[in-house]
């Protein structure tokens, strides 16, 4: 080291030397970013081989003479030139390159810059994920991505959303992208324990060129994930965020009856409830209620259920992060707090995490380094109807009680507080105060119940969550280097669900409703263990100084261990509220039963990848360039003579900016086309064991014996879903790239679709998984920016993205039509078409529902047989965001809408308001107010004599395409040289947020948004108002 | 450095490359079945399966049995508005049949795989090979009754009857009825050859197979084979006494399984099966017990006290289904009684009518209703076969109510009584129909669309 070190001094000295003979003087100054001094910009006199960096204090020394031209760069920045004047002192100011940043890009396994990237990909960068109220990464891109069209179907804090890429891929199996953080591939339904902050960039890869790389798990797109890093060189900074804020209801889109309209509703319309009827024995036993009591019973209680079950629920975020580098190492390091409360009671999530990333260049040949994130995380959740198998119809849903809950009934106690148990009124109690168990869990009883639950009862997911990268790369020499790097994703879950033994639900917990000790103790464990490792060898090798090769060989292996178990106890001691200690004894008898034996559980199950694949990238001079890439999968989900498969993929580019006609131009300051061409699989459906026969253990079995039975038809043939795609795109910029963008068109057909193919019943199933069926989509994408202003004090940014997918089935099993539900599939058709009766409206002549019956005649009566495609589907043709930057001076207002066009749902939760059989038991909508009673009269509700609601009907099929504002900010960022003075601070920002602030939208309920095609009752996403500020030690 | 970088990454990539896994908590199929024990439990697995509930879900919803209770929340509902289907409400008797069938099925092959050597264990397997075969008669006979248009006429299409293990693609077609008798008969001859030993009520028996030969004769029109069979067993079976009759349904007390041939036993984790009328968690009725039924009880007749249960109030029209309630401490879970010998009673007085010897059926049901009313029992005269069957059919509905027959006895008598469905007019209007008239398609069931998607071979059933 030593005699290294020795060597260059005497070389400088040399210069030095040389140059002093030539009139040499010494420049200085300082080199700032933001008002900021600025260490490590490496200082160049043009030309030469003389440089220097700036110190810590961003201060340099340079000796230069007149005329010599200095250059200052800094990764990241964009390089600054002066020019050597009569001055001796120069002082250099650095920007932000955000072109240059977005230049490099990584395409799966390996990365390259944008110039000479052949893939679609859609970037979102750090600034558009941070600090955004949301506790789910995942949900955060939409809006963001051409081509991804993001569902959420729950509000619960915490919530992952269902991501497609592309349009959907499979009809039965995984249609999610393949998420990979950090190059650790990871559980793509569950982000909450991962703090979105720490993301430096996702980069969503769309085409083949991209995908293939993945194989197996590549066919509906991979969302790649990169979590910050530090700076060599970049010095120690600081920085505490916080963010406060709330959460509230959505607007309903829909009315409910006030007591007085619907007590009158009941007796003069519906004829039907405590209206028109009283209470046999108990309430106004005469029948039918004077206009008199009806007015009483308004005065007494008009209740908006609404507001009894919604609330404001608090978001709070607390996080210090550090970045650090020097020469060798970077890190950096966050720890948070985030705390969210749904928007009604109970709902609830609580999360610790904190991360460290931190590479070392341990020498010019070695480099190695970790991320690591560890995130503790409480939620507690309501009877949420996706949950545990939920309908959504569950009595003790609280979204279930703005539609149903009676207004007649009062939500407080005599003594003023909120009553969680009922009325006599409401059926919870008979005449002489005890309580009725098929009351108190009735219809009736929904808002109490819903309460009751709330109130007493635990549902809550503690998980903790580490997931982890290890990497170690080696060069060898400038051509060949070699890596390996190690990734671990684990996820350990202890769920504990309370039914209280003084709760209503506590009442009928165990399986002997007569028991006498009440109550019930759920607790489950899940451990799931992913971990990966990847080996690389690569050769680079550019030959007369424009042919430039890269061929990577790549060696993985994928496992993922799922293990749970589980037990509930019955019969609790109310005394000792979640311990083992108040569990009754299994083997107490009652009436010759034995109903607190313990129900206990335990399952394992594992599977796994190993892959070999290869990508070679060449490219003459950045002007045009091919890839290809070629992957062997072998998966333990199929049968040993069926689990390997091998994806591949060809692509190119052709940058036309590079070529002579186009070099001069300033008009068109980029032009590049894109091709690609390849395949990709997807081997998620169902169970890791659809291709073997199963025997399983029936446990209830026979006598109290158990027995075994077989578990399936099973196709030992099964294999991969794949995915052909081509993809043909162009980038452009214009003027200085202020009108930037990117178009592409894709054709993807995947083969082999796994399917539930119906069987005959004498095999003892009704369907065998297998992989029939073909389907495409296809589509178009546009990205468009254009920097409007650009100006010192002003800046005008408009951004569009948006996204046309077309999907068709373009082959089924052995016949072109499968119905299921509200839908069928069909041959030419897109997956989610809905299959229904067309539904006319009212004849005013009888107040009869009126059809159109299959040969298009007027009907009033309904049949399934008159059902037909509607061309509507649940799945958007149309999705993408826009949005608008604008900044004055340290001031800048942020938006973001997203949309979704052409897509529908059925509205259960409406129907079920509209049905007039019902109305005892249920609030009705407004609406039926206008029910048919008179020859006549012109309504669009039937009769009451027609009875239900008929749900194969279109009638309750409504347009849920919407148009959204997202996201809006409005934010101030303080002086950075005012900061400087307080020598501690060198900037602060603070702002106001707003999330779905607005839905334009024709659905009639809380939300059109959803993963399930029929709305019943569902948890809504709230509005956000928040409140933020980050300060920079 | 160099070395040690390529060891360890070398290390890395070939730690145990494993890809291949089975389930950890199942069981490959190839290797379950190695001995009696094994063949023992498969054969529970086929007990475990045996599910008579959709038929008396069927049977009480559809007909007059049930009315809409006053818990309902639209459970069953459409079922009870006979909206039957391919597509809504005709499946789950195909289904669990079927199932059971194949299962059986599975473990007739499996036994051929198990090598026994004592007598006692030669004795074992055969009763279990018996029991499959009896099982498999029994349940062709439930599919046939619900999907075959007709019993009586041979040439007419039955069901697919499954003797053997088929592949998952199979597409078979229908048998004609006079092929699944005789396939039928063929099971019950090889099953009563291989029965040793004492018979198990909660399991297929001799005298089940006796019973069975006796329905097959009179569905078939051997009026006369129904009567010798039906008196094989009633020389048997005494008729149980009011109190018996009572503890029959209680699953308890003295002689509560006199009458009994075939159950299946209901305990532990088993599902509900007042499940199909209750919400079993809270009580709350969502279906109840008729008007039509209630209407028809007699004082001192003591099978009301067991179809109704004593906390209903008439007056208020709430008439709640007692005969499950419960027993062994479970709630809503009762044995279900799937072969009783009162039924071997109104075998014989049906064939008698069908054959004219008026007296002779009317001695038989006289006979049957002095036991089961206490006192003040009705005297039966009949004078021609349609009033001897709608009689017989009256005293059918108060014995069987809520145990699956009311359907199949409406539909195959309908020609002689010329009546189909019909409601209590307060039990029914709005879209609730109040009757369906004998000549309605829907007294066949639809194959389940399913089926007709999944087999080119099958033929639907007129109407549907």
């Amino acid at each position: 080291m030593r005699s290294k070190f020795k060597w260059i001094f005497t070389l400088l000295m040399a210069f030095s030397i040389q140059f002093s003979f030539a009139q040499e003087k010494t420049v200085t100054g300082t080199i700032t970013e933001g008002g900021q001094p600025l260490p490590g910009v490496s200082v160049v006199v043009k030309g030469t081989a003389k440089g220097t960096q700036s110190d810590f204090d961003g201060k340099y020394t340079i000796s230069a003479k007149t005329g010599d031209v200095l250059e200052y760069s800094y990764i990241g920045l964009k390089k600054q030139t002066r020019t050597v004047g009569a001055s001796n002192s120069i002082n250099v100011s650095m920007e932000e390159d955000t072109q240059q940043l977005t230049e490099v890009v990584l395409v799966g396994y390996t990365s390259e810059t944008k110039a000479k990237s052949t893939s679609a990909i859609s970037r979102v960068d750090s600034k558009q994920i941070e600090q955004v109220p949301v506790a789910s990464l995942d949900q955060v891109l939409q809006g963001n991505v051409a081509g991804a069209n993001i569902k959420v179907g729950s509000g619960q804090p915490g919530q992952s959303g269902t991501i497609l890429i592309r349009g959907r891929n499979s009809l039965q199996g995984n249609v999610e992208p393949l998420f990979v953080v950090d190059g650790v591939p990871v559980n793509e339904d569950n982000f909450r324990g991962i703090n979105a902050n720490d993301i430096e960039d996702i980069q969503v890869l769309k085409d083949a060129a991209a995908s293939a790389l993945y194989g197996a798990r590549g066919a509906g797109g991979v969302v790649v994930v990169t979590t910050k890093k530090g700076k060599y060189n970049g010095g120690t900074s600081i920085q505490y965020r916080a963010l406060y804020g709330i959460s509230t209801q959505p607007e309903p889109g829909f009315e409910v009856m006030n007591a007085r309209q619907y007590l009158t509703y009941q007796r003069d319309v519906a004829r039907t409830g405590f209206g028109f009827t009283g209470i046999s024995g108990t309430i106004n036993e005469g029948g039918a209620l004077s206009d008199a009591q009806i007015e009483a019973y308004a005065q007494q209680s008009n209740t908006d259920w609404s507001k009894i079950f919604f609330r404001n629920g608090i978001t709070n975020s607390q996080e210090l992060n550090i970045n650090t580098g020097n020469e060798k190492t970077r890190s950096y390091t966050s720890i948070n707090y985030f705390t969210q409360e749904g928007i009604t009671l109970r709902s609830k999530l609580d999360r610790f995490t904190f991360r460290n990333n931190f590479d070392v260049k341990a020498s010019e040949k070695f480099t190695y380094g970790s991320q690591i994130t560890v995130g503790y995380s409480v939620s507690d959740f309501v009877v949420d109807r996706l949950r545990d198998g939920n309908t959504g119809g569950q009595l003790d849903n609280p979204f279930i009680v703005p539609y149903l809950g009676l207004p007649y009934m009062s939500p407080y106690s005599p003594n003023g507080e909120l009553n969680i148990f009922g009325t006599q009124l409401s059926g919870a109690y008979d005449a002489n105060g005890n309580f009725v168990n098929a009351g108190i869990n009735g219809f009736l009883n929904t808002p109490y119940l819903a309460l009751n639950t709330q109130s007493l009862n635990t549902d809550q997911e503690a998980e903790f969550r580490g997931l982890g990268t290890i990497y170690g790369d080696y060069k060898f020499n400038d051509k060949f280097k070699m890596g390996s790097k190690f990734g671990l994703d684990y996820t350990n879950q202890e769920r504990l669900t309370i039914d209280t033994p003084g709760s209503w639900r506590g009442q009928i917990a165990t399986r002997v409703p007569a028991s006498i000790n009440k109550g019930s103790q759920y607790e489950e464990f899940t451990r799931s263990t992913r971990f990966n490792i990847t080996n690389y060898l690569s050769y680079t090798q550019t030959f007369k100084e424009k042919h430039n090769l890269e061929v990577t060989a790549f060696q993985e292996y994928f496992y993922i261990n799922t293990r749970q178990s589980a037990f509930e106890a019955y019969g609790l001691n109310p005394k000792l509220p979640g311990s083992g200690s108040g569990f009754t004894a299994g083997i107490t008898q009652e009436g010759g039963a034995t109903p607190y034996v313990p129900f206990v559980a335990s399952s394992e199950a594992e599977s796994s990848i190993f892959s070999l694949f290869g990508v070679a990238k060449y490219d003459y001079d950045g002007r045009f360039g091919l890839q290809t890439s070629l992957r062997s999968d072998t998966s333990s989900r199929f049968a040993p003579e069926n689990q390997s498969e091998i994806f591949y993929s060809f692509s190119g580019f052709w940058n036309l900016k590079r070529e002579k006609f186009l070099e001069e131009s300033n008009t068109i300051s980029n032009l590049k086309l894109r091709a690609s061409y390849g395949t990709a699989g997807n081997q998620g459906v169902g169970s890791s064991y659809n291709a073997f026969e199963i025997i399983a253990v029936n446990q209830a079995g026979y006598n109290g014996q158990f027995g075994y039975q077989p578990a399936n038809n099973f196709d030992k043939n099964l294999s991969w879903e794949v995915t052909t795609q081509a993809n043909l795109g162009l980038d452009f910029g214009f003027v200085d790239n202020r009108l930037s963008g990117s178009i592409d068109v894709y054709n993807k057909y995947t083969t082999d679709l796994f399917f539930a193919s119906p069987t005959s019943f004498v095999t003892g199933f009704g369907s065998v998984t297998t992989n029939i069926g073909e389907m495409s989509n296809k589509g178009i994408e546009l990205s468009l920016s254009w920097d409007v202003i650009r100006s010192r004090d002003w800046k005008l940014n408009v951004f569009f993205n948006g996204a046309y997918n077309k999907n068709t089935i373009e082959k089924l099993a052995d016949q072109d039509f499968v119905a299921s539900g509200s839908q069928a599939l069909e041959v030419g058709r897109p997956l989610g078409s809905f299959w229904l009766t067309p539904y006319l409206g009212v004849d005013p002549s009888n107040g009869a529902p009126l059809y159109l019956d299959i040969n298009n005649n007027v009907t009033n009566v309904f049949s399934d047989a008159n059902r037909r495609f509607l061309d509507k589907g649940s799945d958007p043709l149309y999705t993408g965001g826009f949005g608008m930057n604008v900044s004055y001076k340290n001031f800048s207002l942020n938006s973001l809408f997203a949309f979704a066009a052409e897509q529908y749902r059925t509205n259960g939760s409406l129907g079920l308001i509209q049905d007039p059989t019902l109305t005892a038991i249920s609030n009705q909508e407004v609406g039926m107010l206008n029910t048919w009673q008179n020859v006549g009269d012109i309504t669009a509700y039937p009769s009451v004599a027609f009875g239900t609601r008929l749900f194969q009907s279109d009638r309750y099929l409504e347009d849920a395409s919407f148009l959204r504002l997202r996201n809006l900010t409005f934010a101030y960022t303080f002086d950075k040289e005012m900061l400087a003075k307080t020598k501690a601070l060198s900037g602060v920002r603070l702002y106001f947020q707003g999330q779905n602030l607005f839905t334009w939208s024709k659905w009639r309920g809380f939300d059109p948004e959803s993963t399930t095609t029929s709305a019943f009752f569902d948890f809504p996403t709230p509005r956000q108002f928040t409140f933020g500020i980050d300060v920079n030690f | 450095m160099k070395k040690i970088f390529l060891i360890l990454t070398a290390a890395l990539g070939f730690i145990s490359c494993e890809t291949e896994f089975l389930p950890n908590d199942q069981l490959a199929a190839a290797t379950v079945y190695t001995n009696l024990k094994d063949l023992q439990d498969g054969m529970n697995g086929v007990m475990g399966n045996y599910n008579p509930y959709p038929q008396i879900t069927f049977n009480s919803i559809f007909t007059d049995e049930c009315k809409i209770g006053k818990d309902s929340g639209g459970q069953q509902i459409t079922l009870y508005n006979m909206q039957v289907t391919a597509a809504v409400n005709g499946g789950d008797i195909w289904v669990t049949n079927y199932r059971t069938i194949n299962f059986a099925n599975k473990i007739i092959v499996a036994a051929e795989g198990i090598v026994t050597n004592s007598p006692a264990d030669v004795a074992a397997k055969n009763n279990i090979l018996a029991q499959c075969y009896a099982l498999r008669a029994h349940c062709h006979l439930n599919l046939l009754s619900h999907y075959a248009t007709t019993m009586e006429d041979p040439s007419a299409l039955g069901v697919i009857y499954l003797d053997f293990v088929p592949a998952a693609t199979a597409q078979l077609p229908r048998n004609t009825v006079g092929e699944c008798f005789t396939k039928m008969t063929e099971d019950l001859n090889t099953a009563e050859a291989l029965f040793t030993g004492a018979s198990n009520k909660i399991l297929m028996n001799k005298e089940a197979i006796t019973f069975m030969r006796a329905k097959i004769a009179l569905f078939t029109g051997d009026n006369a084979g129904a009567i010798s069979n039906a008196d094989a067993l009633i020389s048997q079976f005494g008729l149980a006494t009011t109190a018996e009759y009572v503890n029959m349904f209680a699953d308890a007390g003295a002689g509560f399984e006199k009458e009994v041939i075939f159950k299946a036993e209901r305990k532990g984790n088993n599902a509900f099966v007042g499940g199909i009328w209750y919400f079993t968690g809270t009580g709350g009725a969502f279906m109840e017990m008729s008007n039509a039924l209630f209407s028809s009880f007699q004082s001192g007749d003591v099978r009301p006290s067991v179809l109704m249960w004593s906390t209903s109030v008439p007056a208020d029209n709430l008439h709640l289904i007692g005969k499950y309630l419960g027993s062994e401490g479970f709630p809503y879970m009762n044995d279900i009684k799937v072969m009783r010998i009162s039924e071997m009673h109104l075998v014989k007085a049906e064939a008698q009518a069908k054959l004219s010897q008026f007296t002779a059926a009317a001695a038989t049901m006289q006979n049957y209703v002095n036991a089961r009313y206490a006192s003040g029992a009705p005297t039966k005269n009949y004078t021609t076969t349609q009033n001897a069957i709608i009689d017989i059919l009256n005293e059918r509905k108060l014995e069987f109510g809520f145990e699956g027959h009311r359907y199949v006895d409406l539909k195959r008598l309908r020609a002689i009584s010329n009546k189909g469905v019909e409601r209590n007019s307060l039990d029914c209007g709005g879209a609730a129909p109040c009757e369906l008239a004998p000549s309605d398609d829907r007294f066949t069931m639809p194959i389940p669309l399913a089926e007709m998607n999944a087999n080119r071979a099958m033929v639907q059933n007129p109407g549907y």
